[in-house]
């Protein structure tokens, strides 16, 4: 009888055993590719034109439909951080003193390339690059105010403004 | 009756499995060697290469097996296995469904090696080691995949498979 049991044992023993001679796991492999990031002008400027100085204080306005109209475009759906600051005005002959003041003022559209809309954008805020057929977009547009003083002397005024944006 | 009864057992043995062949002229005691189970199990880590900005040019990124995942090998003591995996097309197809844009491939070409640093191709055999009753392994997987300059944006995922034999 015992030798039938020890039979009996190894019938069951023995098929999980050479069923089990292999094993397999898996792992996912993940990358995300990101579209760089671009700003291209479509359209405008920021010439303010000429000034007449009339002795007192005066100020300045472009406002941003009337300035440069930026794209942004990326990858699609991720936030970026958009930065700026006031820009100072000089003239090459006067060695830099007395400048301007630029003060930008910053606005968005979404993926709308007309000024419908917009919303204010702050230096340090962060917008969303709207998908547009696989391709992140949206359209910055910059104007601003120049705050002209009673000493400001005449001439031509220069400076770069720049605008950042990182992901 | 006896022999008729012996006769029996063995034709039900041999009728259940083949493997049984070779025991019915010998002792059944001759392959009552039990084995422990072969497994494979992550233990720790991914293989995730984050985000990677295109910048037209390309590039190779890579994760290095003892930052990329931990496999842990479990068999029978001082038994060898053979370890096999393939390297493993990535796609972003799941991406362009949702976002747009045109479908890209990256290959993922494994990078494997055992906790002492020895590098495993597939196909090698490796020894596990006797911890206590069982037999173990760890392996470390990490690998590299080339970017290309025109490739495409997008979440790319493969599944990396690896597999061990007696």
């Amino acid at each position: 009888m015992k030798k039938y049991f020890i039979y009996i044992l190894l019938y069951f023993t023995a098929l999980p055993l050479f069923a089990q001679k292999e094993a397999q796991t898996s792992a996912l492999i993940k990358v995300k590719l990101l579209k760089g990031l671009n700003i291209t002008k479509i359209k405008g400027n920021l010439d303010f034109g000429e000034v007449i100085l009339n002795g007192d204080g005066q100020k300045i306005i472009k406002q941003p439909d009337e300035g440069i109209e930026f794209v942004v475009s990326g990858h699609p759906n991720k936030e970026a951080i958009i930065t700026y600051k006031p820009t100072l005005l000089t003239q090459s002959s006067n060695h830099g003193s007395n400048p301007l003041i630029f003060l930008p003022a910053v606005l968005q559209t979404g993926v709308n390339i007309n000024f419908v809309s917009p919303s204010v954008v702050k230096s340090g805020s962060t917008i969303l690059l709207n998908n547009q057929n696989g391709i992140g977009k949206t359209f910055i547009w910059v104007g601003g105010d120049i705050d002209i003083k009673p000493q400001s002397t005449e001439g031509n005024y220069e400076g770069i403004f720049t605008l950042t944006v990182a992901y | 009756m006896k022999r008729a009864i012996n006769l029996f057992f063995f034709i039900f043995l041999f009728s259940c499995n083949h493997s049984f062949a070779q025991i019915t002229s010998t002792s059944a005691r001759g392959f009552a060697n039990l084995i422990v189970p072969l497994s494979i199990t992550p233990l720790s880590g991914d293989l995730d290469f984050g985000e990677i900005i295109l910048t037209g040019t390309p590039s190779t990124e890579t994760i290095s097996p003892h930052e990329g995942k931990l496999f842990e090998i479990v068999g029978h003591p001082n038994r060898f296995v053979t370890i096999t995996f393939d390297d493993v097309q990535l796609d972003n197809s799941q991406w362009i469904l949702i976002y747009g844009g045109n479908m890209g491939t990256i290959i993922f070409v494994p990078d494997v090696e055992l906790e002492n640093g020895k590098k495993i191709q597939s196909g090698d055999s490796a020894r596990l080691m006797r911890e206590g009753l069982l037999g173990k392994l760890r392996l470390w997987v990490g690998g590299t995949i080339d970017i290309a300059a025109n490739q495409p944006p997008g979440d790319y995922r493969g599944l990396f498979v690896i597999s061990v034999s007696y």
